[in-house]
């Protein structure tokens, strides 16, 4: 038996316009934005170039993900690879039974019954009336279609005949799968049930192209990702060692870096491992992935839902605090947005969830009230009846209570830079809420001078270790059930004497602090 | 798949093609039956209905040209009706024989289906059309039987005829029309003046010495080789040279420019 391959060398589509009969463009290539190529070919008419030139050498074993914008050439190049187009120049060669997923619905007909399109778009697919016969019983019943499967298909729900183009597609066991975007069917709980059984079929091809814009899809499913940018290959990237072979070949141009790269990532391993990528590499995948979700504050994410940035009462909250007039903006002129939105979301779930427990806020570290003014604004404060204990020296970082190594970490030139004074602005922006009460001071020395007998919202924010771990010894105690404190330098690693006290005492309390992906660190109170 | 295919290669990839079409025997007579019941669906009479006004314009085309003619009624009828019939087969042929691949374009752009496998849908679809007007043809002869003699038995060979020419038809036509979109048009405005030139309402003989300008017209014999068996009149050699000839020239262009042009068909659908 042959082993499935995808050999493409040199591949050149190109399509010809006709009836463009076309006086601007001249005898030199066009670089349009988007899509191929526009050119002229030797009898002189205009053609788009949709692949100029791809070779690749797909094994078994290949996972590919196809990238690259909207008229990269993805959607020509798995045509080709169907059979459908015939390249223009260069070669392509194709062994093995090839399973297209282009287009699921492709034959199937609106007036036919449902089970009358298995069989329609079972023959599209090549396969015999008997072999169709063998899988409608399947088919049918994965597509949960019931006695409408008798009926046409046009009496179903745009969910039902996807489901059953879906299930007919997915029958077919084949050795080479092409998929122009992860395919997906129906409501919430047939995707589930659909995705698995994509997921097997996909699992006992040899090899599968699959192109896409969606960064999840690529990087769960290929361990090859190769980029088309106007049709020509931009980048070729290999994230695991190839079962085949020697592991690599010398097309991955950009392939693990060094020589022991196969020895660390096991072969049989279809998990791509971020961790063994240099970071040119990665830089490659990042770029791949498009716009990031979010990118602020050392927090970048592709995939995460970041549905708070759409949130109006949040984001009103948000520039409250940024309008407090600190003076942290590390480069001239800053509008005031220190773009930590996802660390600000952080504080406001905390005090939303705090609003409902009895028991007083406290932050320790106001400076100007960035995130406690945000609070304020988006729990409506003044509702809750609470008070608001704002700890600060409302001057900056105490010189006395650094340790050498914080001085060392820059906390001195910090405080020289961007803390000044700033008690009377802070009392400004607190004035609409009378039971804000500043206590202006060193912590720990002003604690025991405020009555604070229960706390539900600790916020601490002091910047170094030794009055942050006295405030949590403090109000630990304090802390109501349910309690939240939320410790804001906790994992950022300029900041790691903070985190070693903090843990510290955590342990001693048979507690252990919640990393939190925005560097911040989490504490509920049992 | 190399990358300049030679001429001999070309050839035997079409002919492949045309091998694999052929054979794909459960995928081109269900398309083309699905594509009769798309056109008919939730229609009581289906095709019927063509056969109806068929019958209609027969019945009242006979007794007219019949009597414009001077043609004996019961002698006529029968000729007109089949005439009618057959010509309306020849005539969809050459009408939907130009949107064979344009048609199929969602396929063609793709799938890996031998082209070929569209061209034998359409013609598929047209016999089973043909079939249904059969009907026509019989209810004719039940009234006017006319002298039933082995000769019938050559009909099924003239529509065969019919058949394997219209496969090279379209594939030249539909591979034309893909290109030039010209050729749907004017193949649409040649048919009419077509149905003129060929003895469908009119007898050959009525042509007297000018009766060549019937007989070099392919089509009067591919009509000829179908009316005269049912007509239980003999079938002239004259017309078998001309339909094997036909067959044979056909073929081979269309192969030449199915050969040439097979590959370009998907960019340009």
């Amino acid at each position: 038996m042959t082993t499935p391959r995808i050999k493409a060398d040199s591949v050149v589509v190109e399509f010809p316009i006709y009836g463009s009969q076309s006086r601007s463009f001249r005898r030199t290539f066009i670089r349009a934005a988007t899509g191929g190529r526009l050119a002229r070919d030797s009898a002189d008419r205009v053609v788009i170039r949709a692949l100029d030139g791809v070779s690749f050498d797909f094994r078994e074993g290949d996972r590919v993900g196809l990238v690259g914008h909207n008229g990269s050439g993805k959607s020509t190049l798995l045509r080709v690879i169907a059979g459908a187009y015939v390249p223009v120049a260069g070669s392509l060669d194709v062994v093995g039974r090839v399973a297209s997923m282009l287009s699921i619905t492709l034959g199937m007909d609106p007036e036919a019954t449902g089970f009358e399109n298995i069989f329609l778009r079972g023959a599209i697919m090549g396969l015999s009336p008997s072999e169709i016969e063998e899988r409608v019983d399947e088919i049918c019943a994965f597509a949960e279609l019931g006695d409408y499967i008798d009926m046409p298909l046009r009496t179903y729900s745009s969910g039902m005949s996807m489901r059953l183009a879906f299930a007919i597609s997915t029958s077919l066991k084949a050795d080479i799968i092409l998929m122009d975007e992860w395919l997906s069917a129906g409501d919430a709980s047939f995707t589930a049930k659909a995705q698995k059984r994509l997921l097997e079929l996909v699992e006992q091809a040899k090899i599968l192209v699959v192109a896409s814009h969606s960064p999840e899809t690529i990087h769960t499913n290929c361990n090859r990702i190769l980029r088309l940018d106007h049709g020509s290959v931009a980048g070729e990237t290999t994230l695991v060692a190839m079962p085949h072979g020697t592991g690599m070949d010398e097309s991955s141009r950009l392939a693990q870096p060094d020589s022991n790269a196969r020895e660390r990532s096991k072969p049989e391993s279809s998990v791509p491992k971020m961790s063994q990528l240099s970071l040119e590499e990665r830089l490659q995948i990042w770029t791949s992935r498009g716009q990031p979700s979010y990118d602020e504050n050392n927090l970048v994410t592709w995939s995460q839902s970041t549905d708070f940035l759409h949130d109006e009462r949040f984001l009103a909250a948000y520039r409250r605090g940024m309008a407090s007039g600190h003076n942290l903006s590390m480069f001239a002129g800053s509008d005031g947005d220190l773009r930590i939105r996802w660390r600000v979301a952080m504080y406001c779930w905390a005090a939303r969830h705090a609003a409902r427990l009895p028991g007083d806020f406290v932050d320790c570290g106001t400076g100007t009230g960035i995130y406690s003014l945000a609070v304020c604004h988006y729990i409506d404060f003044n509702a809750t009846g609470k008070s608001f204990w704002l700890f600060d020296t409302f001057e900056g970082i105490p010189e006395e209570q650094m340790s050498d190594d914080e001085r060392t970490l820059g906390r001195a030139d910090e405080n020289q830079a961007r803390f000044g004074p700033c008690y009377e602005r802070a009392r400004e922006n607190f004035a609409p809420y009378p039971k804000a009460r500043l206590v202006r001071g060193k912590v720990p020395d002003t604690l025991a001078t405020a009555a604070v007998d229960r706390v539900c919202y600790l916020s601490i924010d002091m910047n170094i270790a030794y009055p942050e771990r006295a405030a949590l010894e403090h109000f630990w105690p304090r802390l109501v059930t349910g309690g939240i404190a939320i410790l804001d330098n906790y994992g950022w690693l300029p900041y790691r004497a903070q985190k070693a006290a903090l843990d510290e005492f955590a342990a001693q309390n048979g507690v252990e602090v919640m990393m939190l992906p925005t560097g911040q660190g989490l504490l509920i109170k049992a | 798949m190399s990358p300049q295919p030679t001429s001999t290669n070309r050839v035997a990839l079409a002919l492949e093609d045309m091998k694999e079409g052929l054979c794909s025997i459960h995928v081109w007579p269900m398309l083309g039956w699905q594509e009769i019941k798309q056109r008919y669906r939730r229609s009581a009479l289906g095709p019927f209905w063509i056969t109806l006004s068929t019958g209609a314009m027969i019945g009242a085309m006979g007794p007219l040209y019949g009597k414009l003619l001077g043609q004996d009624f019961g002698a006529y009828l029968p000729f007109l009706g089949i005439g009618m019939i057959v010509w309306m087969l020849i005539a969809n042929l050459l009408n939907e024989s130009c949107a064979t691949f344009t048609s199929a374009s969602g396929y063609i752009q793709q799938l890996k289906l031998p082209l070929t496998v569209h061209v034998l849908r359409t013609v598929f679809r047209n016999l089973i059309i043909f079939a249904h007007h059969l009907v026509v043809i019989a209810i004719v002869l039940f009234f006017y039987p006319p002298k039933l003699d082995w000769t019938l038995l050559l009909m099924p060979v003239g529509v065969a005829f019919i058949a394997i020419n219209a496969v090279w038809l379209g594939i030249l036509l539909g591979l034309l029309s893909a290109r030039f979109r010209d050729i749907p048009q004017f193949v649409g405005s040649l048919v009419p003046l077509l149905f003129f030139l060929t003895p469908v309402i009119w007898k050959p003989e009525m042509l007297g010495r000018y009766r060549w300008a019937a007989d070099i017209n392919p089509v009067t014999h591919f009509l000829e080789a179908v009316r005269a068996p049912l007509l239980g009149e003999p079938v002239s050699w004259q017309t078998w040279v001309a339909l094997t000839a036909t067959t044979i020239v056909g073929y081979t262009v269309a192969l030449i420019a199915f050969s040439r042009f097979r590959t370009r068909i998907a960019y340009w659908v």
